[in-house]
C-alpha cells in the first residue's frame, strides 16, 4: 500500500503526519521543536518541490509512506490522484490523505515567512510551535488513516 | 495504454482536444458536446472517460487547476510509484491562451450558477483558439509510439 499525505507545501503538517505513522514522533510525546527541525524535509523545501511525490519511509506493515506539496488544491487533489490510480487498476493500493483541516494560523504564517519569504529565523520557531500545538489534531488524522488502512488489509 | 489530457479545467479546451484526438474533427456546435461546461463533473476532480480511440486506448479529459506543471509531475510520479509506466499512462497538457481566466470563471460558476452566461463567455474565449487546441492534438499523436493519424 502506498499512503501519500498531503498539505500545501508537503513541508510541515504532512511531513509531521508521515513522521507519526512511521514512528519517527512518539504519538503519545508532544514533539519539542527540535525533534520537527531534524525530520526529513520538515522546513526544508523549496518551490521545485510542489507536486513531488516525496518518499518518507516504510511502516512496520511495509505500507510506503510519501509526503506532498500541492499548494491550495484540496481534496480535489486526492481525487486526481485516485482517479488516475483507478485508471491504473490500482486504487486499492494507494491512500491519499489530505493534512490542511489539521493546521493553524500559526503554521501558516510561520510556513509562509520560512518557506516564502526565506526568512528562516522567524518563520521556523513559529511554524514548529504551530505544529506543536496541532500535533494532537494530527496525531488523531494518523490513528484515523492506520485504522482505515487496517480495514483496507483485513478486506484484501 | 491510457491517455490523459489536461488542463487547467477538463470540461472545456481539454475536452474539445480529446474530441478532435478520437475523431479527427469537432462538431459544429462543438459547445454541446457531453461534459462541456459541466461544472458538477468538473468539481469532481476525476479524469473524465471519453471514449477509446482507435488502438483502444482509453481517452480522459481532466482538469487539474491553476498549476498545470505541478500536476502533471506529481502524476507522473504517482504512475512510477504504483510501479507503472508511460506505457500504461501518458499525460498530454494543453494549454491556451486565458486558460487561469477559464478556471475562475468556472469557479464563479459554482457560486453564482449563470451557467448559458459563463459557458457563452467561455465559448469566447476558446473558439479563435481552436487552431491552437487542434495543433497541440496533432503535435501530441506525432509523438505516439504507433502514430495513430
Amino acid at each position: 500500500m502506498k499512503i501519500i499525505y498531503h498539505c500545501f507545501g508537503g513541508s510541515h503538517s504532512s511531513v509531521t503526519a508521515a513522521a507519526i505513522h512511521l514512528g519517527m514522533l512518539d504519538k503519545h510525546k508532544t514533539p519539542s521543536g527540535e525533534e520537527l527541525i531534524s525530520l526529513p524535509y520538515y522546513d526544508k523545501t523549496n518551490n521545485q518541490d510542489f507536486g513531488s511525490i516525496r518518499f518518507m519511509g516504510e511502516d512496520k506493515q511495509g505500507n510506503q509512506v510519501y509526503v506532498l506539496g500541492k499548494k491550495s488544491l484540496g481534496d480535489r487533489y486526492s481525487n486526481i490522484l485516485l482517479g488516475i490510480a483507478d485508471i491504473l487498476g490500482a486504487k486499492e493500493e494507494l491512500m491519499v490523505i489530505n493534512c490542511m483541516a489539521e493546521i493553524n494560523w500559526i503554521m501558516k504564517i510561520g510556513g509562509f515567512t520560512s518557506r516564502r519569504l526565506r526568512l528562516t529565523w522567524i518563520g521556523r520557531p513559529l511554524v514548529s510551535q504551530g505544529t506543536i500545538w496541532s500535533y494532537n489534531s494530527l496525531t488523531r488524522l494518523v490513528e484515523k488513516t492506520l485504522l482505515e488502512l487496517k480495514n483496507k488489509m483485513v478486506k484484501k | 495504454m491510457n491517455i490523459v489530457f489536461v488542463g487547467t479545467t477538463g470540461i472545456h479546451h481539454v475536452l474539445l482536444a480529446t474530441h478532435y484526438y478520437l475523431y479527427n474533427r469537432l462538431p459544429e456546435n462543438w459547445e454541446d458536446i457531453k461534459y462541456f461546461g459541466n461544472v458538477k463533473v468538473e468539481q469532481e476532480g476525476l479524469p473524465i472517460y471519453i471514449d477509446n480511440d482507435n488502438k483502444q486506448n482509453r481517452i480522459f479529459a481532466l482538469g487539474v487547476g491553476a498549476d498545470l506543471a505541478m500536476a502533471k509531475k506529481s502524476i507522473d510520479q504517482l504512475v512510477l510509484i504504483l510501479g507503472k509506466s508511460q506505457k500504461d499512462l501518458l499525460v498530454r497538457p494543453i494549454r491556451i491562451k486565458g486558460e487561469k481566466l477559464i478556471l475562475w470563471l468556472n469557479r464563479w460558476i459554482t457560486k453564482k450558477k449563470p451557467v448559458k452566461l459563463n459557458n457563452q463567455m467561455i465559448k469566447m474565449f476558446i473558439s479563435p483558439q481552436i487552431p491552437i487546441i487542434k495543433k497541440q492534438v496533432l503535435d501530441f499523436k506525432q509523438t505516439l509510439p504507433n502514430n495513430n493519424i
